[in-house]
């Protein structure tokens, strides 16, 4: 049994075409990762920047997983939301990114993408707001079937992690 | 005296998880000659003759004219002569601590004080507060306290571990909530403000003090000192200012009357120490609940680890391919797939190519960026062969392609990387180019495609981005082709590599040298079995040479031993060898 310590923050978004931003995020992992600690899942506070170009959210992230292999190595999946001045929330798009496999402190940067809808739709979104979202949101985390997709590429998500591995030398496995 | 060493007056802070009640502390306070003794005399009035008597000679010879010690429980309340005389009289208490001191002090007058100069203060009392008040920090006379820090002191104040806040509970939820939970003030008041700084660990204090006025003028308040302060805080933090003497030599305050009296005291730590037998046993409860808390995780996750066959060499990678950056036309996405040289393998389930959505190109700075996040994660086999020569690490192919609302479909580059040989975390910028087409007209009509009615030349074999799977010789080379230079594609891996050999040797070693060694091993199990050949032969040979010196008497098997040694000096170790065996022999037919 190894284990994996995942400590860190989900920092905050830049270069959204708005902002006054949330995020909701959720680690998954293969079928032999258990949690044992802490709480993979989370929504952050809505972060109206003044006058720059990121929302600072500094969210903690910090769980504890233990696993029987190496399968299904833990990911980090993303949701950026913003409201609106009416308090609207409006998908701004969905990001993914593995956990890095090497202990140590990671600045991450992750990117997000949001689907198009057709031009009416879109010409609508541009005064009423609302977009299309995924049916399935596993789709962001499963490559197939993603060509039937169309999309428009959003901003970043900062993270930082600090990640601590135990044993994993243990059973011959250089991370 | 005073120069020789440096005055450490610096607190010290430690950390107990025993019960604070049983702290004890021992306090030693001596008066000694004056430092003015030179000019002033002795210092004393006549009636301090008997004490004179009794009075010895400390290690820097200085006559000690006064010894007072006095060994304190934690908040263990001592008077002093001013209190005595404040509490003795009744009309000055007005709480019901005062009243319980008045008692106390009653009972003292009765008894006799166990104490004479030195005496403490509790938490619970008024003059303790004093002892915090705002100290100046410079030598200006005008110091005042700023706001914050008289706010600080505000904060620091420790009884707030039983305050409550004055918000009645069908308030509590009418801010915005999340579970019931309210999670802004709107309108803090001081005592919330107080109550949830972050400086409110509730602090205990505990000060000794000491009367040092001169002799016979005991109770004025002018004279007292403070010796020690001791702070306990609910994390088990003891604070001890200044820190205890130990070793050290003891602290020296001047001070008391026309005469300058020298006080040096001395803090001592003297609480009951734990047992051997007591400690370990509390060692080994801790140990114990370690245990139950590993097999309880073992329980659930079970102890076992996926393994693999040794000589398997396994790479995986979790990646994703994050962006495509600077291509001619919008709304891009990748087709991407993974080469695997000869001899590596996989499951045979496992798709090795893929392809991303398309994607919108937004403009940041001056870049225009399309997003994918478009995760792929591969889990690659290798046998560590004895025959293998060159080692092959696998590729991935990157087809970055635009298409438009016309159907209108653009080759936007070509490109490749090897998956990373080192295993964590990496970034790679792949940059990408396409092909245009022959020389001449071919590569206007082309051009003339791409812009109008889309499409262009395309490789035929995508691998030709690479070395081509087809290509034989000596020479790889691409002149010929005429290409453009495209955008770039960043994309992230993470990899992790497993092998059996790599458990044998936990060194820290760069996993590559790893991997070698690894193949090394695999290769060396062949010409194993010939050294094994060789030591058994070795071996044999060895048994019988020893078989043959145990019969050899023993005077003179050691004589020949001592020849041996002298004769071997300046030899090499050829010789040597020859010599020894030359000797054993001679021996052995000497024996017989």
């Amino acid at each position: 049994m190894a284990e994996v310590h995942i400590i860190g923050q989900v920092v905050g978004g830049s270069e959204f075409p708005n902002q006054s931003l949330f995020c909701k995020w959720g680690i998954h992992a293969g079928g032999a990762w258990k949690l044992i600690a802490g709480t993979k899942e989370g929504q952050t506070q809505v972060d109206i920047p003044e006058n720059e170009d990121f929302a600072y959210w500094s969210h903690p992230i910090d769980v504890h997983y233990a696993t029987k292999g190496l399968q299904g190595w833990p990911r980090i999946h993303l949701q950026v939301w913003h409201q609106d001045s009416f308090g609207r929330n409006e998908l701004y798009g969905y990001g993914f990114i593995h956990v890095p496999t090497s202990p140590g402190c990671h600045t991450l940067e992750c990117v997000t993408w949001k689907p198009n809808g057709t031009f009416q739709e879109e010409l609508m979104q541009r005064f009423v707001g609302g977009c299309p979202q995924l049916k399935n949101p596993d789709l962001v985390y499963s490559g197939a079937d993603r060509y039937k997709l169309h999309t428009t590429a959003m901003g970043k998500v900062h993270l930082k992690l600090n990640l601590v591995f135990r044993n994993f030398d243990k059973y011959g496995v250089e991370c | 005296m005073d120069k020789l060493y440096e005055k450490d007056l610096g607190g010290a802070t430690y950390r107990s998880r025993d019960p604070i009640k049983n702290f004890t502390v021992k306090i030693k306070l001596q008066r000694l000659s004056a430092s003015t003794i030179g000019f002033l005399g002795k210092p004393g009035s006549p009636g301090d003759e008997n004490q004179e008597i009794t009075s010895s000679v400390n290690q820097y010879g200085q006559t000690i004219l006064e010894n007072e010690e006095l060994t304190v429980h934690w908040q263990q309340k001592f008077f002093s002569q001013r209190e005595m005389e404040f509490y003795g009289f009744e009309p000055n208490c007005t709480s019901v601590l005062d009243y319980k001191y008045h008692a106390e002090v009653e009972h003292i007058k009765v008894g006799g004080r166990p104490n004479t100069r030195l005496f403490t203060y509790v938490d619970k009392d008024r003059f303790s507060v004093v002892e915090e008040a705002y100290v100046p920090m410079t030598t200006s006379v005008n110091e005042m306290p700023s706001h914050l820090s008289s706010r600080v002191t505000e904060v620091r104040r420790r009884k707030n571990a039983n305050s409550s806040s004055t918000l009645q509970p069908w308030e509590l939820n009418k801010g915005r909530s999340v579970s019931g939970m309210k999670l802004v003030e709107e309108k803090p008041t001081d005592e919330f403000t107080v109550n949830h700084h972050v400086l409110n660990t509730p602090v205990h204090v505990f000060i000794i003090m000491a009367d040092l006025s001169p002799e016979g003028q005991l109770g004025s308040a002018e004279f007292e000192r403070r010796l020690c302060t001791i702070e306990y805080d609910d994390n088990c933090v003891i604070r001890v200012s200044p820190d205890f003497t130990r070793s050290k030599p003891p602290y020296r305050i001047e001070e008391g009357g026309l005469s300058r009296d020298i006080w040096d005291f001395q803090v001592e730590h003297v609480s009951n120490v734990v047992s051997k037998m007591e400690s370990r046993r509390e060692g080994k409860v801790i140990s114990e609940l370690y245990r139950k808390h590993q097999t309880y995780l073992k329980g659930l996750v079970g102890e076992s680890f996926e393994e693999l066959p040794s000589g398997i060499f396994r790479l995986l990678a979790y990646g994703e391919i994050l962006s495509a950056e600077s291509f001619e036309y919008d709304d891009l996405h990748v087709e991407f797939f993974v080469d695997l040289p000869k001899n590596w393998s996989c499951d045979p389930g496992q798709l090795l190519s893929g392809c991303t959505h398309s994607s919108r190109t937004t403009l940041t700075g001056n870049t225009e960026r399309a997003y994918f996040a478009q995760p792929f994660n591969y889990q690659l086999f290798f046998p560590l062969q004895e025959d293998q020569d060159t080692l092959d690490w696998p590729k991935i192919f990157l087809h970055v392609i635009s298409s438009d609302t016309w159907g209108r479909r653009r080759t936007e580059g070509y490109g490749y990387f090897s998956l990373p040989t080192r295993p964590g975390c990496q970034r790679i910028v792949v940059q990408c180019w396409r092909p245009t087409g022959n020389e001449g007209y071919e590569a206007i009509t082309s051009e003339l495609n791409r812009f109008f009615i889309g499409g262009n030349p395309e490789l035929e074999d995508i691998s030709y981005a690479a070395i081509p799977n087809t290509f034989e010789g000596k020479h790889l080379s691409k002149y010929g082709v005429r290409t453009e230079t495209g955008g770039s594609v960043t994309v992230q891996v993470n990899c992790i590599q497993q092998c059996k050999a790599f458990q044998e040797n936990l060194s820290t070693a760069v996993s590559r040298k790893k991997l070698q060694s690894a193949l090394q091993i695999a290769r060396g199990q062949a010409s194993k079995t010939a050294i094994h050949g060789v030591m058994d032969a070795y071996q044999r040979a060895r048994k019988r040479m020893q078989l043959a010196r145990e019969n050899v008497p023993n005077q003179i098997r050691e004589s020949a031993e001592k020849n041996a040694v002298e004769k071997l000096r300046g030899l090499t170790t050829q010789d040597k060898i020859k010599n020894i065996l030359r000797k054993a022999e001679d021996e052995q037919t000497e024996a017989k």
